[in-house]
């Protein structure tokens, strides 16, 4: 990242996370400052034009984000790439020494990873709603990858849940429980083009839907093209995505640490 | 031909309208006599009936449960949504299955009495037909609006999660998350007094599958529940007084 922004890119597109430690992160941003480099990270569900539309309305209500829970469950991810582009087979690296999945080392390890991995995928938008991690009350890994996790920042609360691969069709949402309204929102999975999120904001009298023919995908790419050409700026900055990267390295820090504790 | 019995339910609470709302749908099952003795006592948030000639107690004010046992015989606790959720095959759905999580979720309404002890006391209660084990609260954090909650069943390797949150645009609801490497499924149901069904959806590989929703209100079939329990000396209930004592004392320890 520093390389590529040192050698005066237009653009530098970033695969997430955008790094693996705050240091890292920093470095990042002051030498993209400093070239004037900008750069995207690829949370894809963050530009979903449905998402933006509702998280607006859900803005404009001033109700107040009481537990917001964000789920993802999904198969393999080869089942959704096959579906959107054409593989060339590659032949699987041999396991020397299978991990032991009860092994509190691995488990730590492994999520750290889906902190990084998975949630990290969901974490810009949970901070939209739910700024900072709070306190953490409770993580767990579950196999073969996945977490469970509840944490509360004063008067609000989050959780998060994940499971993969599973032998079902994808299940991953983002719902948001206010004093007087619910936001809920159905993403598709990643790497197909089948269009936004479907988001349900709901008040007392009256549900609106959101929904749209573009996914995040898209749009990030038009917003690239955008950028290239000086019609536009990163909508969302480097600082919130650093922001973002600091919410996720705590979760994977504080979820690490309760490998192994007894609630 | 069907045996009508009598009850009292009260009036002017909320408990004894959402009641008579549910009885005015079986006539032919119970009649409601406004006062003196009758075979079901409706137990709510202003309990004045006499209980100590009735058959049966239909508990409603689920926290007062051992104030009512003290004087009943039978007594039928009047859960929210764990009858409809029975009614419509989620437990028998979930029967034998080994979960990699089971996630709860509740939303209640603000103005709710006592509603987050209510929907701790529901949750339990639907794990433990759930699982068939009885669930313990192995951490419960209050973060004034709500709680989270991890609990406990009989084998360990389930993790199970607990919330609720005062708040939202309706009349409250509930969800089941139950998922597995190779099978999930999703609940939900709305709370209130009307007939909304439940949506019960098993998925695995081969896609997914949904029982015929039932278009009636738990509390309706908390009353049919009770008449078959009258009518047929071998019925019984799947939630008794003995498990609701157990799961009400494992509230009262977590949310002190």
């Amino acid at each position: 990242m520093i390389a590529t922004s040192r050698a005066r890119k237009k653009l530098v597109l970033c695969e997430k996370p955008l790094a693996v430690s705050r240091t890292e992160a920093a470095d990042i941003k002051r030498v993209a400052e400093e070239t004037r480099t900008p750069i995207i990270i690829g949370t894809m569900h963050v530009y979903d034009p449905a998402y933006r539309a509702a998280q607006l309305v859900w803005h404009e209500l001033a109700d107040e984000a009481r537990l917001v829970r964000s789920s993802i469950y999904l198969p393999s991810n080869d089942v959704f790439i096959d579906q959107a582009t054409d593989q060339t087979t590659a032949q699987a690296a041999p396991q020397s020494v299978k991990p032991d999945p009860s092994d509190p080392a691995f488990q730590r390890d492994m999520i750290r990873a889906a902190m990084l991995g998975l949630a990290i995928h969901n974490i810009p938008l949970v901070r939209e709603f739910y700024p900072s991690p709070g306190i953490l009350h409770s993580a767990r890994f579950l196999p073969p990858f996945g977490y469970s996790l509840s944490m509360s920042n004063g008067a609000q609360a989050a959780r998060f849940s994940a499971l993969m691969p599973g032998q079902w069709q994808p299940r991953w949402t983002l719902q948001v429980t206010g004093r007087t309204s619910s936001l809920r929102i159905v993403f598709p999975p990643s790497y197909v083009l089948s269009g936004s999120c479907r988001a349900v904001l709901a008040s007392k009298d009256s549900a609106h839907v959101f929904e749209q023919a573009k996914s995040g995908y898209e749009i990030v790419w038009e917003h690239i093209a955008d950028i290239v050409r000086e019609r536009a700026v990163p909508s969302v900055s480097l600082e919130t995505a650093v922001g973002d990267l600091g919410f996720a390295l705590d979760l994977a820090g504080g979820a690490a640490g309760k490998i192994g504790e007894v609630p | 031909m069907t045996r009508q019995y009598s009850c009292v339910v009260g009036v002017g609470t909320e408990a004894a309208n959402s009641h008579r709302r549910a009885l005015a749908s079986i006539p032919n099952h119970f009649r409601i006599v406004e006062t003196g003795p009758a075979d079901v006592v409706l137990w709510g948030h202003r309990a004045d009936a006499d209980l100590a000639s009735a058959r049966a107690v239909v508990l409603d004010d689920l926290l007062a449960a051992p104030a009512a046992a003290s004087s009943a015989r039978l007594v039928i606790p009047a859960l929210r949504f764990l009858p409809l959720l029975s009614a419509n095959g989620l437990f028998e759905l979930a029967a034998g299955r080994k979960f990699t999580s089971l996630e709860l979720n509740s939303t209640v309404p603000v103005e709710t009495t006592n509603g987050l002890a209510l929907s701790l006391l529901e949750q339990l209660a639907i794990l433990r037909i759930l699982s068939g084990s009885r669930a313990s609260v192995a951490m419960l954090n209050s973060f004034g609006t709500g709680y989270l909650s991890i609990a406990k069943l009989g084998h360990p390797d389930t993790a199970v999660s607990l919330s609720a949150v005062l708040g939202g645009h309706d009349e409250g609801d509930l969800s089941v998350q139950a998922v597995s490497p190779t099978e999930r499924i999703e609940a939900h149901i709305g709370a209130g007094a009307t007939a909304r069904p439940a949506s019960i959806v098993h998925f695995d590989s081969k896609g997914s599958s949904q029982t015929i929703p039932l278009r009636q209100n738990s509390l309706r079939l908390t009353w049919l529940s009770a008449h078959e329990v009258l009518s047929d000396g071998g019925a019984t209930v799947p939630y008794d007084l003995s498990m609701l004592l157990d799961d009400l004392a494992t509230v009262r320890g977590a949310l002190v």
